[in-house]
């Protein structure tokens, strides 16, 4: 879906590039351009008649697609009795590319100038392992996953000053700063979430009431993988610090009763 | 009149002789085989998790926790990937698709918002008391509005006798650990990470064929 501002057509957009400032935590060092950020002519700034519609129902159809490379291996297995194994693995990459729909209808998104995506590879694993030992009622269970982290963004509110010189004019709506992301998707991720929970259970039977005693402990590995980070990019400032990370390493205990 | 009897009356006998002589007859039958036009593949992908497993397992007992076990699910990133301490709504998607398009239904019936409403729901089932929980990876037909991923609960059904559970939980303020190492200090993490104590209280009594009660009480306290 695509919506259209039919107040305004692709020409009546300007074109600018930012150079990203010098940052030693940006790809390369920072210091490069950023090209192909649109702002729309001040006549129409803040003016819309939006259409929902389909791509291929613009003119000149632009072609845009999202294809999905990967495998996902799953293994469930009963090697014995009371011995239960369950995991896979998913790797894939997926392609995006809305480019031709972005340069005929720039307003879908004027400052987010990666419109061809394809960041590589995102590969998850996960297993899931229980025993019961016999005459005992005793099970051992246990869970393992790892994660990729999310693709993070450096979104650097680029003062006039920055544009200006490339745009030609002042931004429309006599805006001051404009939002851009220096980073392509898949430059830059996140920690990678690993995760080791354990079991411990005691099944206890009382004629018909069967009670099972718990003794549960996450994040084993007590891993601290960060999950959110500051994603505003100030240079020389907190971009990156963590926001959230991994609870840390707890036990639980449990009872369940049923009859 | 002329009739059938008189004919037979006025009838001559007749006297033939017949010779026949065996002879070896050859036939040629030719049989082909032809594959016969049956589909023996199919793009669906499905995994069963057993009651027997969803009580076993060290998950917060609720479906989202499920979806983190399940490779080809994928949430989105950030405090989606942290650890369940008690039941909560995600929303769920598989590779390579849309993020939100996970659907989760309930004996087949779906209880979920629509697509890009969420895709999932807050509502929390007591998957340890289910029969089992059927993944649908792809390849899914009709009986979803997606081909995949779709998350089936299925109850538990039988005989007229009544069921019923009770599950308590408790996470001790001492028997929380902390990663706030120098090297998260070093990370620039603002705080340390505050230990979560959580307790949960969750029940249900239902006649096994017929609909029950049920019930979830869990809180998380600290941050």
């Amino acid at each position: 879906m695509v919506t259209d501002n039919l107040v305004v057509t692709n020409a009546d957009f300007g074109q600018f590039s930012v150079v990203a400032p010098v940052d030693r935590r940006l790809p390369g060092g920072g210091g490069y351009p950023v090209a192909g950020l649109y702002d729309v002519n001040p006549a129409f700034g803040g003016q819309s008649n939006t259409l929902a519609t389909f791509a291929d129902l613009l003119p000149t159809a632009p072609l845009q697609y999202q294809r999905y490379n990967g495998f996902t291996l799953d293994v469930s297995a009963r090697p014995r009795n009371g011995l239960l194994f369950q995991g896979g693995i998913n790797s894939g990459k997926t392609v995006t590319d809305n480019c031709a729909v972005r340069t005929l209808v720039p307003e879908i998104s004027p400052l987010n100038p990666y419109c061809h995506s394809e960041p590589g590879f995102l590969t998850r694993w996960t297993g899931l392992m229980s025993y019961t030992i016999p005459r005992v009622d005793i099970s051992i269970s246990g869970t393992i996953r790892s994660d990729q982290g999310a693709a993070l963004q450096a979104n650097w509110s680029a003062p006039l000053s920055a544009i200006a010189p490339s745009l030609g004019r002042v931004l429309s709506a006599n805006q001051q700063f404009a939002s851009i992301n220096l980073i392509a998707p898949g430059d830059v991720w996140g920690d990678r979430v690993n995760e080791l929970d354990l079991r411990v259970g005691k099944v206890l039977r009382f004629g018909r009431v069967r009670t099972t005693v718990g003794f549960d402990v996450y994040n084993v590995l007590n891993s601290a993988a960060v999950l959110t980070y500051n994603q505003a990019f100030v240079p020389g400032g907190a971009w990156l610090a963590p926001l959230s990370v991994l609870t840390p390493r707890f036990a639980k205990i449990g009872v369940q009763v049923g009859f | 009149m002329y009739s059938h009897r008189s004919r037979r009356r006025n009838a001559s006998p007749l006297t033939a002789c017949l010779g026949a002589k065996s002879r070896l007859i050859a036939a040629t039958i030719t049989v082909s085989g032809e594959t016969p036009v049956v589909d023996v593949t199919s793009t669906k992908r499905q995994t069963t998790l057993s009651s027997e497993l969803l009580t076993t397992a060290p998950t917060a007992r609720s479906w989202a926790a499920l979806t983190a076990q399940i490779p080809s699910m994928t949430t989105s990133g950030g405090n989606n990937q942290d650890i369940q301490v008690t039941p909560q709504m995600i929303v769920f998607g598989g590779a390579g698709g849309r993020g939100g398009e996970g659907r989760l239904t309930v004996d087949g019936i779906t209880i979920g918002s629509t697509i890009g409403g969420g895709g999932s729901t807050a509502y929390i089932l007591d998957i340890s008391n289910a029969e089992e929980v059927v993944t649908t990876n792809s390849g899914g037909l009709g009986e979803s509005e997606v081909n995949g991923p779709s998350l089936n609960v299925v109850p538990r059904t039988g005989g007229n006798s009544f069921k019923g559970s009770a599950y308590l939980s408790g996470v001790p303020p001492g028997w929380v650990g902390s990663n706030y190492t120098r090297c998260t200090q070093g990370r620039g993490t603002p705080h340390a990470r505050g230990a979560h104590q959580a307790m949960g209280l969750r029940y249900g009594v239902r006649r096994a064929d017929q609909a029950g009660v049920d019930g979830v009480s869990d809180r998380a306290i600290g941050a």
